[in-house]
């Protein structure tokens, strides 16, 4: 006995597995053959035959593929940085977010922390007394850490929960907001620069009143557990560009954007510091105008909207196996300032790192603010080109 | 059967024309297309969604779900771009009609 239900089912089973179809798509041709089938029975078909003939009449899969990938590659690659910096700033934030809760929360507890008798959680603490090497403390480190774990395990599942992600809802309610140009602009650039340097502001402001050498093991702790996260964040997201679903690409695109902003802004200066470190020359401004320069070519690079490294972006965006080599890439990477940590932490004298830190942090957001201008003036740019090209073609 | 190139060039007008009318869905389009040709324009019909698809992108027309007598589609209707994107095709088209017609009909006349 022929059953549609099932046989629909199967249908959409192999359409899924291609990649350039939404499940809206899919939604929508079901609704078709549906009433290509009620169509045909009612002109004498049996529905065995109505199926296959509807089946048939839409294309086979492959064929549905070759017409949905003309349409839906079409995000522009402005708005892939734009969301990608979205993105960044976005999940940087919370992760900053983290920081400042872990100290406060930590803070309060020191002086109990401290009295009281050391605790010793087999594996957590070898590892914290690997990475963190001497300023490791056991209660407070120990406490940091699982302050900071169980905030990371709320953001993680916050970005990956699949029915309601928040980086979705973020980039939606901020596309939601584009009645206009310039509030559009407005809405882009205020929101970072207010969550970024509002939390730096909060952040110092805390800082002040918690104690200095506290604060360090604290932010040593966080670094270890940001290092973590990050590679968890890193190896989901692999898995995440491996599955190809078009349904997340505004997630995909944000946590693209968060990977590379942080490769660029983190990983590449942290190595190029160590390195020199090894030949003895490594002090504040050189690490700041490193910092300067990388900032700049990206920035050059980035507005270039048909520079070599954009066109390379965007073939890693569409969708090619070649974005899974990228997720690996910056697994490794991760892994490697894991390994790298113990050196960094234990090379430099703590107001080094302080001074380096906040010297990544100032040329980062600038950057950014940059990037996000550069972003939708360009955008705008185009659609007034855009516009001219349709005006011209009206009046020839 | 029409040529690709001319199905290409001109689904963008007849679906603007339909909608313009009044709303419809995807299945619904197709098979007013062949009524109105007489059968003549038979659309490959996995090429229309894209398509449909595109014109919503350039917010040339609107897609909205809606459940009608319990069976629920994809509705589609012509925006106000939409509606002037298709004047400029009704006009395009009707240079090339009459071009063509008063290129064939001298022909016809020096034969």
């Amino acid at each position: 006995m022929f059953n549609l239900e099932s046989e629909l089912s199967k249908w959409k089973t192999n359409l899924l597995e291609k990649k350039s179809l939404t499940n809206e798509d899919i939604e929508e041709l079901e609704s078709h053959i549906l009433d290509k089938v009620y169509d045909l029975q009612s002109s004498g078909y049996t529905l065995d035959e109505a199926f296959n003939i509807a089946k048939s009449d839409l294309g086979n899969a492959e064929l549905l593929e070759a017409e949905y990938i003309k349409v839906n590659t079409s995000i522009s690659i402005q708005q892939r940085i734009g969301y990608g910096v979205l993105g960044f700033v976005f999940i940087n934030f919370m992760f900053e977010i983290r920081h400042i809760i872990t100290i406060v929360v930590s803070s309060v507890f020191v002086d109990k922390l401290l009295s009281a008798k050391q605790i010793d959680i087999p594996i957590i603490s070898d590892l914290i007394r690997i990475m963190v090497g001497t300023s490791y403390n056991n209660n407070l480190s120990l406490f940091a850490f699982l302050v900071s774990t169980i905030l990371t395990i709320v953001i993680m599942y916050l970005i990956f929960l699949n029915k309601v992600n928040i980086i979705t809802i973020y980039i939606e309610t901020i596309e939601r907001f584009k009645i206009k140009k310039l509030l559009n602009i407005i809405l882009l650039v205020v929101i970072p620069v207010v969550l970024t340097f509002g939390t730096n502001i909060i952040f110092y402001e805390i800082l002040v009143k918690v104690n200095i050498d506290k604060y360090g093991d604290i932010a040593v702790i966080n670094g270890l557990v940001s290092f973590l996260s990050n590679l968890i964040l890193f190896i989901t997201f692999t898995i995440e560009l491996s599955k190809n679903n078009r349904n997340n690409r505004f997630k995909l695109v944000a946590l693209t954007g968060y990977t590379v902003l942080l490769l660029v802004f983190e990983s590449i200066p942290i190595s190029l510091n160590l390195i020199l470190m090894k030949f003895g020359v490594s002090n504040f401004s050189l690490s700041f105008v490193i910092y300067v320069v990388i900032s700049l070519l990206v920035i050059y690079y980035l507005g270039k909207s048909k520079s070599k490294v954009t066109l390379k972006a965007r073939e890693f965006l569409e969708f090619s196996n070649k974005r899974v080599i990228f997720g690996v890439f910056a697994i490794i990477l991760t892994i490697s300032r894991l390994v790298l940590m113990p050196l960094y932490t234990r090379y430099f004298q703590a107001e080094l790192i302080g001074n380096i830190s906040y010297t990544i942090c100032v040329v980062r957001y600038v950057t950014i603010v940059l990037l996000l201008c550069i972003t939708c003036l360009s955008s705008i740019i185009n659609n007034s080109k855009f516009n001219t090209k349709l005006n011209k073609r009206k009046y020839i | 059967m029409l040529s690709k190139d001319l199905v290409a060039a001109s689904s963008k007008p007849l679906i603007l024309t339909l909608l313009a009318k009044e709303e419809s869905y995807g299945y619904e389009i197709l098979k007013n297309i062949q009524k109105f040709s007489d059968e003549k324009i038979v659309w490959k019909e996995g090429m229309l969604y894209p398509v449909l698809k595109k014109l919503c992108e350039n917010k040339l027309i609107e897609a909205e779900w809606k459940t009608v007598d319990g069976r629920k589609r994809k509705y589609y209707k012509i925006t106000k771009l939409g509606l002037k994107a298709l004047d400029e095709e009704r006009e395009q088209w009707k240079v090339v009609n009459s071009t063509l017609n008063t290129m064939w009909g001298a022909e016809s006349c020096l034969t």
